[in-house]
């Protein structure tokens, strides 16, 4: 895809993507600011990298793991205490089933 | 002197002779921040009470004849995107605003641990995104050295916290050079440690194979004593690292000769201030002066820098930032559906500077872009992290600039992104080869402003760093910088 075609037309599909809402304003003004940074990035594809394996991780040694074992856990006054979507111990969710929307 | 005026290492002096207490101390830097606070705001949250009540078990312990760690009773200012058990931690972020954690981040367990008593929990950009705390949420901090410029950031909290005399020491996060940089702009020590050097747990992710916690102080002395408590292996957090810890502050005076040091004249174009670029020079002349061996060197992969961080930085933040959902934790919005629920809550949530990325971050890694971009700039960083093997097998120490300017006024890049991100250039080659690096002071520039210089030496080999930039330190003056907020020694 090229990308000086701009990010508008694109744009409405990102946010469904990333599930993040923008005003028309909010739409307008990072359109500008994605293509000016999309511009800046697209330099990497000058360099020369074939045949060089890509970096996913820095890790020197291999990662540790602990034990696979039961240890203590936060107490369920803890896990619940930032949210408003407590139910005993359940966390709240909309409806994702069925016909009736639910508002949350 | 003051004890708010005092180096970490002079209070813990004191402390240990008894001859002031934690409170005092605390009690000193209390008071001073009611003065100097108003001007600066590098607080998101103080806690002031918590403190006191730290400190006073310092003196109780120290009443009963215990054995203290070196820093117990020297105060510690925390950025707000490290977890602080039942002390609100925002992130710098409406989304976070009362978000209430229920445990300490490792490095504050130690520190709580070792008796540092914690001043409050310091401003930054939203969720750690920019290079001057103007991101953040709430309202911007102001530079000490200059009400009018910018600190930094984004631990730019932190960093004018300690400049102003609030705290003697804080903690902050480098993923792309938000340590470092406030570090220089703000006159102070800054150190990015190794990549796996310092536990992450409970340090809120921005983009985890680049985030490290790391830390700001008056002092290279002071920065090696907290790098000793903070640093280790965490079965909290499996990227630590079990290599050994060193006792910094014992090889501090070892000096230079012998070493050698590369010069990294290519990541200062011509663009640069001509006073920074001299700094790094002058830096260069006096490691010589001191034994050491100075060539100039050329790393050609780090000039693609710039866009290999932000296309894995934004990548990564994409994903890590998808655990904001409002249900769990933090600022949740109404909608019909969970789609729209979700949407609206983020979209409420997030700041311009959050949006962009993860916008950015979710079209790169859409399959049309994700080799040309994600994958792309993945074997840049291969190419980087050679440039570096290479150079460190030459080199003990690289010697650069870190910052194009000094502190930029309040306002002046805060609409422009791209500007913003290119004062970030000779910050960024570090954390995406996993190296440590640190920021000390060079002097002060035109307007009476702090330079930064920027050490890199091979991964866990931060005892070079401090020992070169101890040097520096003793070469440019006795005691550290101080801001119109900290006093001359009297």
């Amino acid at each position: 895809m090229a990308v000086n075609q701009g990010i508008e037309e694109e744009l409405d599909e990102l946010c469904d993507l990333a599930c993040l809402y923008l005003s028309p304003a909010e739409k307008e003004q990072i359109a500008g600011q994605l293509n000016a940074i999309l511009r800046l990035v697209s330099q990497i594809q000058k360099v020369e990298t074939d045949g060089v394996e890509p970096t996913f991780y820095l890790a020197a040694r291999p990662v540790h793991f602990r034990k696979d074992q039961v240890e203590p856990s936060l107490h369920p006054d803890q896990v619940f205490r930032n949210t408003v979507h407590r139910s005993e111990c359940y966390f709240r969710v909309p409806r994702i089933a069925g016909d009736e929307p639910e508002k949350v | 002197m003051k004890l708010f005026e005092m180096t970490a290492l002079e209070l813990s002096r004191l402390l240990q002779k008894k001859e002031v207490s934690a409170v005092e101390v605390t009690q000193s830097f209390m008071e001073h921040a009611e003065a100097v606070e108003p001007q600066v705001r590098a607080y998101i949250t103080r806690t002031s009470e918590t403190a006191l009540a730290e400190a006073e078990a310092v003196d109780e312990k120290r009443r009963r004849g215990e054995t203290m760690p070196l820093l117990a009773g020297v105060p510690l200012a925390v950025k707000d995107n490290i977890c602080t058990g039942g002390v609100r931690t925002t992130c710098g972020s409406r989304f976070l605003e009362e978000y209430l954690p229920p445990e300490d981040a490792t490095v504050v367990k130690k520190a709580r641990a070792a008796g540092l008593p914690l001043m409050g929990k310091t401003n930054l950009d939203e969720f750690a995104m920019g290079s001057s705390t103007e991101n953040s949420a709430f309202f911007p901090t102001h530079n000490p050295w200059d009400l009018q410029r910018v600190p930094g950031g984004s631990s730019g909290g932190s960093a004018a916290a300690v400049a102003a005399g609030m705290a003697p020491l804080a903690l902050g996060t480098d993923t792309g050079g938000s340590v470092r940089q406030p570090a220089a702009f703000c006159g102070l020590v800054g150190l990015r440690p190794t990549y796996g050097r310092v536990s992450r747990a409970g340090v809120m992710a921005l983009a985890s194979s680049l985030d490290q916690a790391g830390l700001l102080a008056l002092t290279t002395a002071d920065a090696a004593l907290l790098l000793g408590l903070i640093a280790g292996e965490d079965r909290d957090d499996p990227t630590s690292s079990s290599e050994p810890v060193a006792d910094y502050l014992s090889t501090l005076q070892e000096g230079v000769k012998g070493l050698r040091v590369g010069l990294l004249t290519e990541n200062m174009p011509e663009h640069f201030d001509r006073e920074i670029i001299a700094a790094v020079h002058r830096a260069a002349a006096v490691l010589a002066e001191n034994g050491a061996v100075v060539e100039e060197l050329s790393l050609p992969h780090t000039g693609s820098s710039l866009e290999v961080y932000h296309l894995l930085c934004a990548a990564e933040a994409s994903s890590n930032l998808g655990r904001f959902d409002g249900l769990r934790y933090g600022r949740s919005a109404r909608g019909e559906n969970v789609a729209e629920m979700y949407s609206r809550t983020r979209g409420e949530g997030f700041g311009p500077e959050v949006k962009r990325r993860i916008l950015l971050g979710t079209c790169i890694l859409r399959e049309s872009r994700y080799e040309s971009y994600y994958l792309q700039a993945l074997r840049v960083r291969t190419l980087i992290r050679r440039d570096y093997e290479a150079a460190l097998n030459r080199f003990d120490l690289l010697l650069g600039a870190v910052t194009p300017t000094t502190a930029f006024k309040l306002g002046e890049k805060k609409d422009d992104p791209v500007a913003m991100y290119h004062a970030d250039i000779c910050l960024l080659p570090g954390p995406l080869a996993g190296i440590p690096a640190l920021s000390v002071p060079g002097g002060l520039g035109s307007g009476g402003l702090p330079i930064g210089v920027q050490l890199t030496a091979a991964p866990f080999r931060e005892e070079i760093l401090f020992r070169a930039a101890h040097l520096l330190e003793q070469e440019r003056g006795p005691g550290p910088l101080r801001s119109q907020l900290l006093p001359p020694a009297s």
